[in-house]
């Protein structure tokens, strides 16, 4: 049944062992545990699979290549949000995808300033929301999310683990997790995996939901953030 | 039979999970043979690479290594390797240099050491552009090293050097092994612990947006007489086209409001509202009515004046010209100054002028113009530095944020108060001055 039954998945288990995710084809058997020994394995490639135990810790293959392996996409070129006026609100929304294997879980940062815009000797770049805020049109602001979102708009998508949540387990970190709450602070962490386990596998496809405000004295003029983000993958 | 077959089924059942066990067997032990060589070296453990930039081809860029080494030993020497894949990094692997990562100026090329911290021994790494042995310095390279012989704990640490160039491919993973050595030299035989990290340089995501102009300038007459007492939320509760500083009469200087003698009680205003980033300045300019000659001023409108400044006698009140000056009763003369900037309507921020004296707010009143105190630091509410009055027609600034620190406004008020006296000889009549007042906002 194990190697024949030639499905996508299957699941496993008895008191001592647990099997589950089960792939066959190009193959594999994601996850296989015990209280003392769990395994990810696959079949139809060379070296595959993860397994471990609290002494022993050792991953390869098709499923889970056995080597670090980290892939951070920036999915979208360029968000035009258009123009905003004190009554009003513009957002905007990028998608990026992260995917790593054998790793202690991973976080993503944004190292960029705000939107800014130089016009002659003038500078000036829009206010970030430095803590949790909902968006409030009239006031400078500029902020973002990795939620979906309903107000000032229904844009953006909470994170997406591919092909489910078996595989991969990125989440919108704290601070940038709440539907309607948007936050930007450099260098903050906007992305990342559950603390505690190898939470780090697969691939998990997030979209970044930008809102931008300004006030009656923010100065007019086109403003352009060129994100710089960043992953770091603990292994 | 019907048992034969059942227990030959049953063989084959067996024979069938031995051999699903067997192969489980094999592919969990596979990776142990893949890497054999990364197994004879301590693994370091907990370790990951921060970038301080993800930028394709970025320079200046910080790579900070967190880590946990897995031996006790003193470490001199530490190799950091980039690559394209994380096999090639290990012991013995075939290393190929990620793109961008080769050639001078690229990669480590430039690397300085940056940082440590949770190291034992007080002595700091330095790159060591020489190398020897296990590690000879290239773009995708980095060999540091110091002479510290303190035994290590396997605790976590830091390591971070700067001046790094990003590889060049966009959205593209790379790799680093990092290798500790008991020696400063990097022999094979001191090389210690291992560890590969992993980061990427991804292209970059430009997030567009556009403010638009707002320029709301507005004028218009008012009964306030002062900076703070709100004249109007905005330009829409402004009004009035006209204000009237009533007879003049040789014994003194009529100022507006004048409230007696005909006069309407009323000084002009000049409201701004503007994001401009460069700043707005205010001008005006004297309308050349008709008749002849100084045609700008406070005149009889059609009226033959002579054409000789400082005439007492014509239908021309003289103008006091673009340097301002105080008046004194009784010599003919007309002009306007700004008493202060009345902020009684700004919502956006809080400014004050004139009490204490200075000027808080963002409109500033140019030379001449400035009603009392100085420029700078004693603006005070007022006319006491007098007047001035350019009638040749042309535009003169009167106000200006552009020296201000922030320089959009947010409906700001200049109060203006026009003054005339005339002389004895001063013929009888009515007299009028037009202005046009500009508002030239620089984006």
């Amino acid at each position: 049944m194990l190697l024949l039954g030639g499905v996508a998945a299957a699941q496993y288990s008895s008191p001592d062992y647990k099997a589950t995710q089960v792939l066959f084809g190009s193959g594999g058997d994601n996850n296989q545990s015990s209280p003392n020994y769990s395994a990810n394995v696959s079949a139809g490639a060379l070296g595959v699979g993860g397994y471990s135990s609290t002494n022993y810790q050792a991953y390869s293959g098709f499923l889970t290549p056995g080597d670090p392996f980290l892939e951070l996409g920036i999915d979208t070129v360029a968000v035009n949000m258009g123009a905003v006026d004190p009554g009003s609100t513009v957002t905007g929304s990028a998608a990026f995808h992260v995917r790593a294997y054998v790793n202690s879980g991973y976080s993503v940062q944004t190292l960029s300033q705000p939107p800014s815009y130089t016009s002659g000797s003038h500078t000036h770049t829009l206010a970030a929301i430095a803590s949790q805020a909902a968006s409030a049109a009239g006031t400078e602001q500029f902020g973002i999310n990795l939620v979906h979102n309903t107000s000032p708009a229904t844009f953006g998508s909470d994170p997406s683990p591919q092909p489910n949540g078996t595989y991969a387990a990125g989440v919108a970190a704290a601070g940038y997790n709440t539907t309607n709450q948007f936050k930007y602070v450099v260098g903050d962490t906007i992305a990342d995996t559950p603390a505690g386990s190898n939470s780090g596998w697969g691939l998990t496809d997030y979209t970044i939901s930008y809102i931008a405000n300004a006030s009656i004295i923010t100065p007019a003029g086109s403003y352009q953030m060129v994100q710089d983000l960043v992953a770091i993958a603990t292994y | 039979m019907k048992k034969n077959r059942s227990l030959f089924k049953g063989k084959i059942y067996r024979l069938y999970f031995m051999a699903i066990a067997a192969f489980l067997a094999l592919v969990a032990l596979a990776p142990i043979w893949l890497t054999p060589s990364a197994s004879a070296l301590g693994q370091i453990t907990t370790r990951s690479l921060t970038l301080s930039s993800g930028v394709p081809s970025a320079t200046n860029v910080t790579y900070t290594f967190s880590f946990t080494v897995a031996s006790t030993s003193q470490v001199q020497g530490m190799k950091f390797i980039a690559c394209t894949t994380a096999v090639g990094t290990y012991p013995g692997g075939t290393c190929t240099a990620p793109t961008g990562m080769t050639g001078a100026g690229n990669g480590f090329s430039n690397a300085a050491f940056s940082s440590q911290s949770g190291w034992q021994g007080a002595t700091n790494f330095a790159v060591d552009s020489t190398g020897a042995n296990d590690c000879t310095p290239a773009a995708n390279v980095l060999c540091a090293n110091r002479t510290d012989t303190t035994s290590q704990t396997v605790t976590s640490r830091t390591i971070a050097f700067n001046t790094i160039k990003n590889p060049s491919s966009t959205n593209t993973a790379f790799y680093v092994g990092m290798y500790t050595y008991t020696t400063v030299n990097y022999t094979v035989g001191s090389r210690v612990d291992f560890g590969a990290t992993a980061s990427a340089v991804v292209q970059t995501l430009t997030t567009n947006a556009a403010v638009a102009e707002v320029l709301n300038f507005c004028v218009g007459a008012t009964t306030v007489d002062d900076t703070t007492t709100n004249p109007g939320n905005d330009c829409t509760a402004i009004s009035g086209t006209s204000i009237n500083i009533g007879t003049l009469d040789t014994s003194a200087v009529n100022i507006s409001p004048v409230a007696t003698n005909g006069g309407d009680n009323q000084n002009g205003l000049a409201m701004v509202r503007s994001n401009a980033g460069n700043g707005v300045v205010v001008a005006y300019d004297a309308i050349q009515q008709s008749g002849t000659n100084h045609r700008g001023t406070l005149r009889i409108s059609g009226a033959t004046c002579n054409p000789v400044s400082n005439n007492f006698t014509d239908d021309c009140i003289n103008a006091a010209g673009t340097t301002q000056t105080p008046f004194t009763a009784g010599t003919e003369m007309f002009g306007m100054t700004i008493a202060g900037i009345n902020s009684g309507s700004t919502t956006s921020y809080t400014c004050t002028y004139g009490t204490p004296p200075g000027n808080t707010c963002n409109l500033k009143p140019l030379s001449n113009y400035l009603g009392a105190g100085a420029s700078g630091s004693t603006e005070a509410y007022g006319t006491s530095n007098g007047f001035a009055w350019d009638e040749s027609g042309s535009a003169v600034n009167i106000a200006s944020s552009a020296s201000s620190t922030v320089k959009q406004v947010d409906d700001e008020s200049l109060i203006l108060k026009f003054a005339a006296t005339p002389s004895i000889t001063t013929p009888f009549g009515p007299y009028a001055a037009q202005t046009d007042f500009i508002a030239v906002p620089t984006y």
